[in-house]
């Protein structure tokens, strides 16, 4: 006979996180080296102060976003969060599309983080072409995955912790710097809008920290930790974003303004600085993003909406495969972005993917309370629908803002990460739909 | 809706199953976790204990464990009797699993074993 638990003494989970965990790995998820390029698009649209109005309006939408994420979270705790919310939420053949087209954001982050870290090794070390950094950097993180090399939670806080005290450090310390502002020039009212819809792709990635939702101690603590992690990205990329308007010979085309931003600070020490800010943020950029990323390629294998080879684990229980996969990818999309310097089509596809998600999220919020409102909640977003609708119309409107933005290449009438998303959604809705309909003609196991 | 009986039923049979493979003794070597199995829609609960590569269930409530897995009991019996997928469920919400991803995908290829995939 099985003894019931005393109401007293129920049994805990061995392994909790507690809100440091939820900070840190918000914040270091988002916090990739691309953020300070897209900071020096931001000033094209927003320059001067504008900038910073920009990055901390895009923080603040962002809150609303925390807002819908933590109610999922709270609805459903789950690690394959966006599958399973919009399934329940919003139903197939979406959610899988949906999913598919989510998982091509990591490989355009991995990509961007991968241009502006070849860039960076490249003016800090030139012997050494930046395609061999980019492949050798990638190839490690490959690596270390495949081995299963896990950094310790303790020192993954630490680190994101040390990257986020760095840019603020060097931030305040190059605005105390003797140099004069430059004289901030009023952008139009589209300006400032296409400059906060780009200030989105700064905070991309700090709702990642859901696949960790069933490990927390308090889901309850969750919008607050994801506001406290914004708050910290907000204040360093304004920083930086202040600092670069004191540089006004620093161009747009530059694309290592953070070297720049770092001797403008503390000359050659924080030139360094930022150097290793760059490295180390980028590798945990392609370790964090391997990772988050295989395990969704390998669930969805098994779950037989991948090919089941992506779905194979070797003897250190890594799938192997789907990390192999997904690396070749990135591998493949950072040289053709270095090669031909389009990296603006990643930052504003990415931006205009993210308030994607962001809307996706908030109608699956309301498709969950429709649908499932006997779901115990343990976290509601406030103000009835007022949030998750806000969700919707801001960064709806945000998205097509990033994703009509120019980015440089050939046709400039042309909205090229708009096409390419649509272009991206097409292949998954056809690839769904003809998965889902194999999947019904199988018998289940 | 399943009851205890059929659960214990079912875990008998895993926990037999699990320990006549000496494949799944080496390669759950040093992993010892333990299980807490709880449905959403009955009262019961049931735990279960990997240790030194074999697989019991406890007659005590823990105080602490590792995983718990939480979902309808018919979903939880059909895991266990190898006639669902874990991941299954799991994409599509009716199984949530709280623990690190690690044991979440030791478990589930170990669950996938016993039953012979």
């Amino acid at each position: 006979m099985h003894v019931a638990p005393s109401a007293d003494q129920p049994t805990v989970l061995q392994r909790v996180l507690g809100m440091r965990t939820i900070v840190s790995t918000s914040a270091g998820l988002a916090f990739a080296a691309v953020n300070f390029l897209t900071v020096m698009e931001i000033r094209k649209s927003a320059p001067g102060a504008y900038a910073i109005l920009a990055i901390l309006i895009a923080g603040a939408l962002c809150l609303l976003a925390a807002a819908v994420f933590s109610e999922l979270n709270g609805t459903i705790p789950s690690a394959a969060g966006i599958r399973v919310w919009t399934l329940r939420g919003i139903g197939d053949p979406f959610s899988l599309s949906f999913t598919l087209l989510y998982l091509t954001t990591v490989l355009l982050v991995i990509a961007a983080d991968g241009f502006v870290l070849g860039a960076a090794l490249h003016v800090a070390i030139p012997i050494v072409p930046a395609y061999l950094w980019i492949l050798a950097f990638l190839g490690l993180a490959l690596w270390s995955n495949l081995r299963g090399v896990h950094m310790a939670g303790l020192v993954q806080d630490l680190t994101t912790y040390l990257l986020l005290l760095a840019l603020i450090g060097v931030g305040l310390a190059g605005i105390l710097s003797p140099r004069v502002a430059a004289p901030s020039i009023h952008p139009s009212a589209v300006g400032l809008i296409t400059a906060i819809a780009l200030a989105v792709f700064i905070y991309t990635g700090f709702e990642w920290v859901t696949p960790l939702a069933e490990e927390l101690r308090d889901p309850r603590r969750m919008p607050a930790g994801l506001g406290f992690a914004l708050l910290l990205l907000g204040v360093g990329f304004s920083l930086f974003a202040a600092v670069t308007g004191r540089l006004p010979a620093l161009s747009a085309a530059n694309l290592t303004p953070q070297l720049q931003v770092g001797r403008q600070a503390l000359g050659s020490v924080g030139f360094w600085i930022m150097f290793g800010v760059t490295v180390v943020t980028a590798g945990t950029t392609f370790n964090g993003g391997f990772a988050a990323a295989s395990r969704l390629v390998y669930a969805l294998a098994r779950g037989r909406y991948l090919p089941g080879r992506l779905g194979q684990l070797n003897r250190r229980f890594v799938p192997h495969n789907a990390l192999w996969l997904l690396c070749l990818v990135a591998m493949a999309m950072t040289v053709v972005v270095y090669a031909t310097r389009a990296y603006l089509l990643l930052i504003n596809a990415g931006a205009a993917l993210e308030s994607a998600m962001y809307v996706v999220a908030a109608l699956a919020v309301l498709g969950l309370r429709r649908k499932h409102p006997e779901i115990e909640r343990t976290w509601r977003a406030p103000w009835g629908r007022v949030i998750p609708i806000a969700t919707i119309i801001l960064f709806g409107g945000l998205g097509i803002a990033a994703g009509t933005t120019a980015t440089g290449l050939p046709l400039p009438w042309m909205p090229w990460p708009f096409v390419m998303l649509v272009v991206l959604a097409i292949l998954a809705l056809l690839y769904t739909r003809r998965t889902l309909a194999r999947r019904n003609q199988s018998a289940p196991r | 809706m399943v009851d205890s009986r059929e659960m214990d039923r079912v875990l008998t049979d895993f926990a037999s199953r699990f320990n006549a493979k000496p494949e799944l003794a080496k390669m759950t070597a040093g992993w010892e976790r333990t299980i807490t199995i709880e449905p959403s829609d009955a009262a019961w609960r049931r735990d279960l204990r990997v240790e030194r590569g074999l697989v019991r269930t406890l007659e005590q409530v823990p105080e602490k464990a590792e995983i718990r897995l939480v979902g309808r009991s018919s979903v939880l019996a059909d895991i266990f009797a190898g006639r669902l997928s874990p991941t299954e469920p799991y994409l599509d919400g009716d199984l949530v699993v709280h623990s690190s991803e690690e044991d979440m995908m030791k478990l589930d290829i170990f669950t996938l074993m016993v039953w012979g995939e």
